[in-house]
């Protein structure tokens, strides 16, 4: 353990501001005040740390909803399948990128000034979920190449197969931390993409919108809920 | 119980705030000082001198830290802090449910 003592940056703005006395630090301190204080502070607390708020879940939940939905939009009368088209595609990416950079800038915002473990084990999902996660669409060109038809390219394995490996990963991330909620969520979601299959490559569109706009509202919910009265 | 059973490092309206704030981070994490400074408001020096009753207690680890070239120090609380916090939430509560 080291004395504390500031780095330069710091030491020079204390000594621009003269240390005040503590100002009510010995002052009687009702017990009931001293309860508020521990639960308002333990609550701005977690919300300022948490870089999945309620707010960036529920966006999720729309873009989720939107991806999804305008493929499912640009698929569904297709007889034969050929695939989203391209314009539903270009949408697609542009909801996903206004999504990540939010996402970023919230994840940002609450590890600022944090260091420590927390940061490396986000870092560590990151690469987990990630990877996987590109590695889908690579596979995708690979199952082209070999001959497979649109409806499984551009239908149920482009549809499904994000569910699949981002699920399995969240899994085997909770598990390894003993986390049964994390463990629960990741396999709901391999079972749900799973399910989805069978509804063919613009019903799988669909179900998969429908059910992922469902399932991040619950965890907006439960996270605000969480945040708010923890 | 009574008052007098709280822990006064802890029951003072500042330093309950620092060591609740830094009990919301995950075991392992440590804060900077100045995003620490600008959650709770506090002077550099009145939070420097709250700071240091802490450490000196053993409820808190500082680190120097040089992030992106910037000289620094975080804060965390030690295991003993994060006792010490419990053990003054029980104490809390059990005062309250006397009343």
């Amino acid at each position: 353990m080291q004395s504390f003592s500031l780095g330069g940056h710091h030491e020079r703005s204390v000594r621009r501001h003269p240390t005040p006395s503590v100002a009510g630090d010995d002052d009687p301190f009702d017990p009931h005040e001293a309860a508020d204080l521990l639960a308002t502070t333990r609550r701005d607390a977690r919300q300022s740390f948490e870089s999945r708020t309620p707010l960036i879940c529920a966006v999720s939940a729309v873009v989720v909803l939107a991806v999804y939905g305008t493929l499912w939009l640009s698929v569904r009368d297709q007889h034969p399948y050929v695939g989203p088209s391209r314009t539903a595609i270009g949408v697609a990416y542009g909801i996903v990128a206004v999504a990540v950079v939010m996402s970023l800038m919230a994840r940002r915002r609450a590890f600022l000034g944090v260091t420590g473990r927390s940061r490396h084990e986000e870092a560590i999902a990151g690469l987990a979920v990630g990877v996987p996660w590109i590695a889908v669409y690579v596979f995708d060109g690979a199952l082209k190449a070999d001959g497979f038809g649109n409806a499984i390219v551009y239908g149920v394995f482009d549809a499904a197969g994000p569910w699949l490996v981002v699920g399995t990963a969240l899994a085997a991330l909770a598990a390894g931390r003993e986390q049964w909620g994390g463990l629960v969520t990741g396999l709901m979601i391999v079972v749900v993409g799973t399910a989805a299959a069978f509804f063919g490559p613009a019903g799988s569109w669909g179900l998969l919108g429908v059910a992922g706009f469902i399932g991040l509202v619950a965890l907006a919910v439960s996270q605000y809920v969480r945040l708010h009265h923890a | 119980m009574n008052d007098d059973e709280l822990d006064p490092l802890i029951h003072a309206p500042a330093r309950l705030r620092i060591v609740v704030t830094l009990a919301a981070l995950r075991e392992g994490d440590s804060l900077s000082f100045p995003r620490l400074q600008r959650m709770l408001d506090l002077t550099p020096g009145n939070l420097i001198t709250h700071l240091r009753k802490l450490e000196g207690a053993g409820y808190l680890v500082t680190q120097k830290r040089d992030a992106g070239g910037t000289p620094g120090t975080s804060v965390a609380l030690s295991p003993v802090g994060r006792q010490a916090l419990d053990d003054y939430s029980a104490t809390l509560r059990g005062i309250l449910d006397g009343v």
